[in-house]
């Protein structure tokens, strides 16, 4: 089935390839990172917990980058792939059909991966953003809403060392959920992104009909010619049911009510 | 076991056997002095601005009940003055002091919470948070046992006010004949008092 796609399309499903393997990597490396995290903070090691935190906000905005990138490079593909269609230059059906193959394995297998790794990121940020909360972020909470614990807290003059600690603690807290919230944006826009590959398939395997039907209908249309001018018309009108058909059928394919 | 609680045990036994006469036998102000102090220890009144004075002044104070019996025509048949100002008076700064220890008790287990778990992320450092924490379990535990006993007095001091204001109900209402008013009530002051 392997047919070659025009350039322009062909070159667009290999950079959203590239940029798909890229980001599943890196979203791997995120992955280990939210793991060291999760160690750094059973282990109590705070100043590991916050350069852990640095280091991923970095590589997230490595990867928000290139998820824009890959949006930016999917829209392109989508209208390069109407206008194609639209101007009659991409109405092969073996064409086609390899074109929705090629989607069809972006979607499974690189964007069925990438998914799986994000919802993994997302459980372990979640996770340790729980227990934070739980366990430090809810003390510090209670420090700075309560006069009475500050007051005790200032009597046995420990409070610089408090409300230092209780600051870092509101800055690593703020921090770890801002994270936590970006992992939850690219997971939304890889939805998105799972969406309109969808999307673009089903009008792909739509075109495809549409295409098989228009020429089983000129095959009809000399069927039934044919059978005429040999005056089997009975055989001849089961045909122009058939014919009838296919015109419902096409006339629901362009009011796109069988998308 | 501090002075305090040992004083306010004495209190709750008192009570508890229902002797109005010998509370009088207790030194209340040596007991709020003491109690003063004791909370001065904690020294949580530097904190909060507690005013010892005030239950102080109310210990103090002298408020009789009079109670009078009436007979099934109305008439008043005689009044007895019992004391049960010092009870009365008690149960309000018990009550005080219940809300007050139970505040206290509150906010050192919030501090010991914030500080143990600063301590337990090694944002704070232990060597100097850990003679505060040994004071905090102390007070706390103080602050415990002065909830547990104050409920104890506050506990039989109702209960003991119930009994006579349901002997006073009785005889305001005529529910009790004037023998059977007069037997009862002999009976129960002469307990009061002998025992």
């Amino acid at each position: 089935m392997s047919v070659k796609l025009p350039k322009q399309i062909e070159d667009k499903l290999r950079n959203i390839d590239k940029l798909l393997s890229s980001i599943g990597d890196k979203l791997t490396t995120i992955d280990n990172m939210f793991f060291k995290l999760r160690q750094a903070y059973i282990t109590s090691n705070l100043s590991e917990f916050e350069n852990v935190l640095f280091d991923l906000s970095y590589a997230l905005l490595d990867v928000s980058r290139e998820v824009h990138n890959l949006i930016r490079e999917f829209d392109t593909l989508s209208k390069d792939v109407y206008g194609k269609v639209a101007r009659k230059e991409l109405l092969n059906v073996e064409k086609l059909k390899t074109l929705t193959s090629k989607l069809g394995e972006l979607r499974w297998e690189k964007l069925s991966k990438v998914l799986s790794t994000l919802g993994s990121i997302a459980d372990r940020g979640r996770e340790v953003e729980e227990n934070f909360n739980n366990r430090l972020h809810k003390a510090c909470k209670r420090y700075f809403e309560s006069m009475d614990v500050k007051r005790v807290v200032n009597y046995y003059d420990l409070s610089s060392d408090v409300e230092n600690a209780c600051k870092f603690v509101e800055y690593l807290y703020d921090k770890l959920s801002k994270l936590n919230d970006e992992v939850s944006h690219i997971g939304e826009t890889f939805l998105y992104l799972e969406d309109e590959v969808n999307i673009l398939q089903q009008k792909l395997s739509l075109i495809i009909d549409a295409i098989e039907l228009q020429r089983r209908r000129r095959e009809l249309l000399g069927e039934v010619a044919k059978l005429l001018s040999e005056g089997r018309v009975k055989e001849a009108l089961k045909l122009v049911d058939e014919y009838i058909s296919i015109e419902h059928e096409l006339e629901e394919i362009r009011r796109g009510k069988r998308l | 076991m501090s002075e305090i609680v040992n004083n306010l045990l004495k209190i709750c036994e008192i009570y508890e056997k229902a002797k109005f006469k010998e509370l009088s036998g207790v030194n209340i102000p040596e007991v709020i002095d003491e109690l003063e102090r004791e909370v001065a220890e904690l020294g949580l009144e530097k904190i909060y601005g507690v005013d010892i004075g005030k239950v102080y002044t109310t210990f103090k104070k002298e408020v009789k009940l009079p109670i009078t019996f009436v007979g099934f025509g109305g008439e008043v048949i005689g009044r007895v003055n019992v004391e049960l100002d010092v009870p009365i008076r008690l149960s309000k700064c018990l009550s005080r002091l219940y809300r007050m220890l139970a505040r206290y008790d509150k906010v050192l287990s919030s501090v010991k919470d914030v500080l143990t778990t600063l301590v337990e992320a090694k944002l704070v450092s232990e060597d100097k948070v850990k003679p505060v924490l040994d004071k905090l379990n102390e007070d706390i535990e103080k602050c415990k046992k002065l909830l547990k006993v104050t409920s104890r007095i506050m506990y039989s001091e109702e209960a003991i006010a119930r009994d006579i204001l349901d002997i006073y109900r009785r005889v305001k209402r005529g529910f009790l004949p004037n023998g059977e008013i007069l037997k009862k009530l002999e009976k129960y002051f002469k307990e009061i008092i002998e025992n």
